[in-house]
Order: structure tokens, then sequence, then C-alpha cells
């Protein structure tokens, strides 16, 4: 029965990493650079709900409806001013540096904003857990799986069945053609960001119970989000669920029954060794040559 | 470059190689002078952070700069040759002047481990795969034990020691000053040499340097390997003259503040690096009392650099250098003419290889559920022009790919003179001597007209990797080789007055005769040229045939991908017609003029009246 509750944890973390991953996608299509300060996202919207909630004593979820505006905002922003006075060729190395400084200032000021101490988040669940026959679960962790699993589908769907949605990839697919269509690209690319905030808010309140949250855990988060989206193949929406839910398990099961100081050294060798074999990912497209 | 003679070469040579010498002996003698002056223990350390984040930051620039990859794992590799010096003296009792290259060397393979998964991608996995290791590098460090030190680091690492004789602060300094003016040396003498040069091919463009013949991976695995060496050499430098090392040295936060160095001095610039390195080492020391605000404002300096300063603090710097370059272009300024016809005996390719046909059977091609092409069939034979037409997405490109090795066929062989060649690389099948040009001319942007064309003969004039860091006489040999055959091809594209222009400010029909020209110096056996007269004006294209005439006469074998119907009726040999990815002609200029087939895949079904010889005009 232990091997079961391990295997919930994971897939519960595997849920969250899969949702960070599946935000850098959305990014990804749009504009083609790797947003690995997604993870500090995730952090701003967990201090903020927290600070919302505890602080202000706003009720709970609009405390976390608050929160997703206001990292939603922050997201188009770090668009506006982090990436769209950049060149839009992939092979450009400036989109990284231009990151990389987000990601500093960001963890810097979280620091600054809402201290160093680490805190909890308010949780949701008085009782810390249920029994499904027999096995004794926490309630957060199914809520991490259920809502996860829950977004995506409404995701799939959005991205589908919307003209909002086609819109969104086609400006992905081609940007210059869809611009010919009447397609605002640029508006597109704000929008994945924005979503990018939304997204960061749904994994703070997801991983919030699971973890703590403080300013320094923005870059690891954001780490572990682009080892799940590359490990799946970046860009794609299975292959941000498959790297997620991948990685979360390696990570529970190895700290589970060899060591935790091992996991984020084995996870990040998994990817390694995946990353030689298959370059884009278990479920990437493989022909990615333009010529 | 510019004052070549032919007439006396090595005497030439070995003059420029004994100034250069006797500069680098005294910029060293004027550092390790300035060294051993100072006194102050402060000043003294502040000298060595300085110099060692100098060559850290110059092989950085080597690596991110000219070679275009994103690899930002600086610190950790930096970390790995401190670690494994250190390690070798304070466990194993071997003597720095071994344990110190030695750590340098295990640098040197990390670095190309950490690179492999993105040896065959560039750009963004490159950049997140390093930003990964990094991370481990740095928990392998932390969870070592007692042989790393844990997280404490390993106290008390011995000083800098040859024998029984111990440098001092001054002594290990002018060691460090040393070192860092030989690695700006090595940068600008690489700069200057095949390698260089085909380092910044593979920046602009991977596909156009795979094209001709530049092994993309070796290419990469040396840059990696070198560079991690400087920084290896570096991390011992330091270990053992500072005496301390922890796990932070080689952390992901020090590998940024080492690129936002790289990134403020100005990328892939001479002098952009020892500026950056100088700012950011010296300034955070003299203002450390904003100890507490350090991070983000690096963090917002990297921002405003990127965003709005992308060439760095050096950017002046860098144009008074190009403009010199400039004003003293000297002979090869415009006194050639296009008529430099005896040069092309140079592109001929050594008799062995010559003579080659190229022929392809039977090729299927699908992506996804389209097919685009299916049973497809062109052969190319040694002093022959083949034309291929065909109406758009009639599958030309496609089968230019595949007969290039950018995709593989699902079905049929490619054979160059008999043997197999469809699953090769890219550049293996280049350096076989099928060599292409693209619809869109792929250039190396940055590089000078002559520096494209040297760039396409690095794979059969490639020097030595030592000596282009070195600049030995023998790569002075090299360069001037590799010029004197630029010219040539310079001057018989008609581009003899335009050596020293960018080519990325070369106006659409030079560069266009430049990727020809370049694709040349490739040495071709069978040259592809995909489009080559789109966007010429009509004497331009004229030009074009009586080169595409003389390169035949010379037992080149030519595909013409070609929509100008008065070219491609004008010089061909035969045509093949595609339609909707199989061949729906294959014959003379004058056959297919006249196939009704052909007229109906271009004009359309004649309506009712015979159609009349016009599809050539089509």
């Amino acid at each position: 029965m232990e091997l079961l509750s391990v295997a919930v944890t994971g897939l519960a973390v595997g849920s969250v990493y899969a949702l960070i991953a599946l935000a850098i996608n959305v990014v990804f299509a749009a504009r083609r650079i790797v947003n690995f300060a997604q993870g500090d996202l995730v952090m701003f919207a967990g201090l903020l709900s927290i600070s919302l909630i505890t602080a202000w004593h706003w009720p709970y979820f609009l405390g976390l409806i608050g929160a997703a505006v206001a990292i939603a905002v922050l997201a188009v922003l770090i668009e506006r001013i982090a990436i769209r006075p950049l060149p839009r060729e992939e092979s450009s190395i400036s989109w990284i540096l231009s990151i990389v400084a987000v990601a500093v200032i960001a963890s810097n000021a979280g620091q600054l904003i809402f201290g160093a101490e680490t805190r909890p988040f308010p949780p949701l669940f008085e009782n810390p857990h249920v029994e499904i026959g027999g096995i004794r679960l926490d309630p957060s962790q199914l809520t991490a799986i259920g809502a996860t699993a829950a977004f995506l589908l409404l995701f799939h769907l959005a991205l589908n069945r919307t003209l909002h949605g086609k819109a969104l990839k086609a400006a992905a697919r081609d940007p210059d053609m869809a611009m010919m269509l009447g397609i605002r690209v640029s508006r597109y690319i704000a929008i994945a960001f924005a979503l990018a905030g939304v997204m960061a808010t749904l994994a703070s309140f997801l991983i919030g119970p699971l973890t703590f949250i403080n300013a320094n855990f923005g870059f690891s988060l954001g780490i572990k989000g682009f080892a799940a989206a590359a490990l799946g193949g970046l860009g794609t929406l299975p292959g941000a669920v498959i790297g997620g839910l991948l990685l979360g398990l390696a990570e529970t099961f190895s700290s589970t029954y060899l060591s935790s100081d091992l996991k984020d050294i084995i996870t990040l060798s998994i990817l390694y060794g995946i990353l030689v074999f298959r370059p884009t990912g278990l479920v990437g497209e493989t022909n990615i040559v333009k010529v | 470059m510019t004052s070549f003679d032919p007439a006396s070469p090595g005497q030439d040579v070995g003059r420029a190689a004994r100034v250069r010498a006797m500069l680098l002996v005294a910029a060293m003698a004027v550092a390790v002078g300035a060294s051993l002056m100072i006194e102050d223990r402060y000043e003294n350390y502040l000298a060595r952070l300085t110099l060692i984040n100098i060559i850290v930051v110059y092989a950085l620039n080597i690596l991110i700069g000219y070679a275009g990859q994103a690899f930002v794992a600086g610190a950790a590799i930096f970390a790995v040759g401190a670690y494994g010096s250190a390690i070798g003296v304070m466990h194993f009792g071997v003597p720095f002047a071994i344990a110190w290259p030695l750590g340098a060397l295990l640098a040197g393979i990390v670095g190309i481990v950490s690179a492999l998964p993105a040896l065959r991608l560039a750009g963004s996995y490159l950049a997140m795969v390093s930003i990964a290791f990094n991370v481990v590098a740095e928990q392998v460090l932390i969870l070592g034990g007692d042989i790393t030190g844990g997280p404490v680091g390993l106290p008390a690492v011995p000083p800098v020691a040859f024998g029984a004789f111990t440098l001092g602060d001054s002594g290990t300094l002018a060691l460090i000053a040393a070192c860092a003016v030989l690695t700006i040396y090595c940068t600008a003498s690489l700069r200057d040499s095949q390698w260089g040069r085909a380092a910044i091919a593979l920046r602009e463009s991977e596909l156009a340097a795979k094209s001709l013949g530049i092994d993309t991976v070796w290419l990469k695995m040396a840059i990696f390997f070198v560079t991690s060496l400087m920084m290896g050499l570096a991390g011992g430098l330091y270990a053992h003259s500072t005496n301390y090392i922890s796990p932070d040295i080689g952390g992901i936060l020090a590998s940024f503040v080492l690129v936002l160095m790289l990134v403020l001095g100005g990328i892939g610039t001479l002098w952009g690096p020892l500026l950056g390195a100088c700012v950011l080492t010296i300034l955070p020391q003299l203002l450390s009392s904003f100890q507490k605000y350090h991070l983000l404002v690096l963090g917002i300096v990297l921002l405003i650099a990127v965003t709005q300063m992308p060439k760095g603090l050096a950017q002046p710097q860098d144009l008074l250098n190009r403009r010199r370059r400039r004003s003293n272009a000297g002979p090869a300024g415009g006194t050639q003419s296009a008529s430099a016809v005896p040069d092309l005996l140079v592109l001929a390719r050594p008799a062995a290889d010559a003579g080659l046909t190229l022929s392809a059977r039977n090729i299927g091609k699908r992506f996804g559920g389209v097919v685009a092409l299916s049973h497809a069939a062109v052969d190319v034979r040694p002093g022959m022009i083949r034309g291929m037409i065909g109406p758009n997405g009639s599958g030309k490109s496609t089968l230019v790919n595949v007969l290039t090795g950018f995709y593989s066929p699902d079905e049929g062989t490619v054979t160059l003179g008999g043997r197999d060649i469809h699953r090769l690389s890219t550049s293996a099948i280049a350096q076989k001597g099928i060599v292409r040009t693209f619809q869109t001319p792929r250039l190396f942007s940055d590089l000078t007209v002559a520096e494209n064309l040297s760039a396409g003969q690095f794979h059969h004039r490639p020097g030595n990797l030592l000596s282009a860091l070195l600049g030995t006489p023998g790569n002075t040999g090299v360069n001037r080789q590799a010029a004197a055959e630029s010219l040539a091809l310079a001057c018989a594209l008609g581009l003899g007055g335009l050596l020293d222009q960018r080519a990325g400010d070369l106006s659409q029909g030079n560069q266009r005769q430049l990727e020809i020209a370049r694709a040349l110096a490739a040495h071709p056996a069978i040259l592809i040229l995909d489009e080559p007269a789109a966007g010429l004006s009509h004497e331009e294209s004229m030009n074009l045939c009586t080169l595409l005439e003389n390169l035949r006469a010379q037992g080149l074998g030519i595909l013409l991908i070609e929509h100008h119907m008065d070219v491609v009726m004008r010089v061909c040999d035969r045509i093949t017609v595609l339609n909707r990815g199989s061949v729906l002609a294959e014959g003379t200029p004058q056959e297919i003029r006249a196939n009704a087939a052909v007229q109906e895949a271009y004009l359309g079904k004649p309506a009712g009246a015979p159609a009349t010889a016009a599809a050539g005009e089509a």
C-alpha cells in the first residue's frame, strides 16, 4: 500500500509540474522561447495569495482570483519589457539572458517584498487525511491531480473548439501567415503570457499545500517545469502531461527509496539521458529541420 | 590578408609571425611587470580575481559570442577545474604543476559531456540543458562528502607551487596575468583563422555550414573542449591562489554573473570581455555595502543590457575596428574585373574526386499524410547542366533536400559515383562533393565576403586548431592560401571589389553570387543551385549563364532549379520536369519545350486550340 501512496504523491507533484510545463509550452509555441521564469511566477502567485488571504483577510477564492489577475498582468509586463524588444530569431541567445535577468530580478524582488522566510499555504481542507478503500490519502494531492486534469481538458477544448484558440494556434504555427490573415500576432503572444500567469497561480494553489513556498523556490521549480516540458517535447500538450507526471514520479520514488538529496540529480540526469537519444523529447516532432 | 603577395608568401608569413610573437612577449612582460609592482594585499587579491574572470569570460566569448552556443554553465566548468586541481593536490598528493592541467583536462571532458544532448540541436535546448547541468554540478559538489568538502568546500588549498618553489602573492598574480594575456592573444588569433571563421559560420547559419561540408558536431565538440579547458585552467588558478573553494563558485548564480560580464562588455567582440570582466569584478567589490541589492541590480543591468544595448559597452570600439579594416582594404578594392576567368582553374576539384555522377532513383518522401515525392528520379553527370523545373509545390526543393541529406528519403536510393550516400549526414555528403545553395541565401551575414569564402573552404582547408589558437606561421600560411582562393572566387563571380564588405549588407544579386562562390569554395563535384537567378537583373542572369557554362567546361556537374525559362533553356543540357512529386518529363530543352504534358502542367489544359511551344515562357 505504501507503493500506492507514493505513486499518488508522485502523480500530485507531477500534475503541478505538468501545469508549469504546459505554461512553458504555451509561451514556447507563441514566441519560441523557454520561459523558465515561470517558476518565479508560481512563487510570486503563491506568496501574493498567501498575503491576500492571511494578512489582508480576503476570502480564499477571491484571494486566488486576485492573485491570478495580478500575475497575469505581471506576465504580460514581462513580455512587454523583456521579450518584445528582442529579435525574433530562434538561434539568438539574447532571450535566454533576458529571461535569466527576469528570473534573478523576480527572486530578489520577491525576497524584498515578501521576506525570505518560508511560508505555509493556508490549508483548503480541515482534515489532512481521507481514507479511500482502506488507503489514507492526502486530499490536497487528490485536488492537485483532479484540478490539473480538469484544467488540461478545459484548455484542450478551448484551444481546439474556439476561434480564439484556433487563432492562438495559427499565430504559433506560422506567425507571418497568421499576420497576413489579420490575426494580431503580438496580441496573442501577450495572451499566451497572460495564460501562463493564470496557470502559475493555479500551480501555486495546488503545490502550496504539498510543500512550502519561499522566494527562492521559483528557480528550481522553473527548471523542473522546463525539464518536464523538454522530457515530453517542447511545445506539445501531451508532452507536458507525460513529462510532468514522469518527472513527479521519478522524483518521489527516488526521494522515498534512495535519498531526497539525490532527487534533483536523478531527475535531471533522466532529462539528460533522454535528450541525448531523443533531442525533441518523448512525443516531440522528430523532423524539425526547416530548409 | 589584404597584402597578399604570391611572389614571396613564405618570407612574408615568417615576418608577420615574428612581429606577433614579439608583441605577445612584450604584452606579457608588461603584465608581469605591472603585477609584481602591486604590493597591497587587497589590491593583489582584486587583480587576481579580475584577471581570472577575464580568462573565463574570454573563453565564454569564443563559445557563446563566436560559435553562438548558448552555454550558460561557465561557472560549473570553472569549478570542475578548481576542484579537480585542488583535490588532486590535497587528496592524491599530485604536485600543482600536474594537478592543474589535469583538472583543466577534466573540465574539458565535462564540458563536452555536458553539451552532448545539444550537439544535434541548438539554441534553446542547449541553454536549458546547460542550466540543468549547472544545477546538477552544484548539487554534486555539495553532496560530495569528504572529497569535495560538502557545502563548506575545501579550505586551505595549497598555494601555487612548482616543485619546491612556492610562488608568493606577487608571483601568482604574475602567472595569472601572463595567462590572461595569452588568453586574449589566443582569442584574437583564433578569430582570424579558419577555425574562428568556421565557428562564426556555425553561429550565423548551422544549416549553411553543414551544406559546405563543415562537420558541425566535431566543430562544436572541439570548441567546447578548448573553451572548457581554458575555463578549467582559470579554475585551477583560482583554487590555488585564493586557497579556499566552495560550491558557490560553481553555482548557477556565478554562471549568470559571468554571462552578464560578457553581455555587458560586448558579446562577440575582442575587447568587450575585458571591459565587462573588469567592471563587474571591481564595481561590486567597491559597492559591497549594497550587498542586499547586489543581485537585484545585476539582474536589472542584465535586462537593460540585453534589451537596450545588444552590442554591449564595447560597441564603439567595434565600430572603430570595422572602419579601420575597410579603409586599408588595399589591392582587393575595385581593381578586379569579372573577367578573371583563368582564376576559375583554381576551382577544379582534385582529379581523384572529379567525374562523379549523382544519381537518385525511385525517391519517395512523405510528411505525415502529404506525399511530397513519389518515384522521383534525377541524375547529374560531370560536365553537364541538368535543369529541374516544375510548378510550385512540385517537390523540387524537397528533392534537393533529399539529395543533400537534409531529409532522408522514405524510399529509393541516392548514389554518388556508384556509392550510396542517402544515409550520410549533410556535411559528409558535402565533403564527398555535393554542395548546394539555398532558395533564400543563407550567408554568414556578419562575416565579410572574403571570410564567407574562406569559411566555405574549411572542410578541405581547416588548418590546425592549436596553431590557429597560437597564431603560428603555419596558421598564417593557411590564412594566406584561403585568402588567395577567396580572392580568385570573388573575382570570378564579380565580387572582387566587395571583399571586405559585410555579407549581410550586400545587394540581393550580390548575395546570390556570393552564395554560389561560397559553394564553389567547398570544391564541389556536383553543384546544386536552388533558384540562383531569382531577383537578378537580366544582365546578371546572363552573367550567371556564362559562369555556369564555364563551370561545366571544367567538368563540374550542375543541377539547376530555376523558374527563369530563358536561363534554363539557354544553359541546360537536359531538363527534368517534376509535377506533384514525380517526374512528368525528361529530355533536352527542345523536347521539353514541345512536350504537351509539360505545357498542360504549367499553363493548364489548352482550351480547344492545340498549344504552341509557348511553355518555355511560362
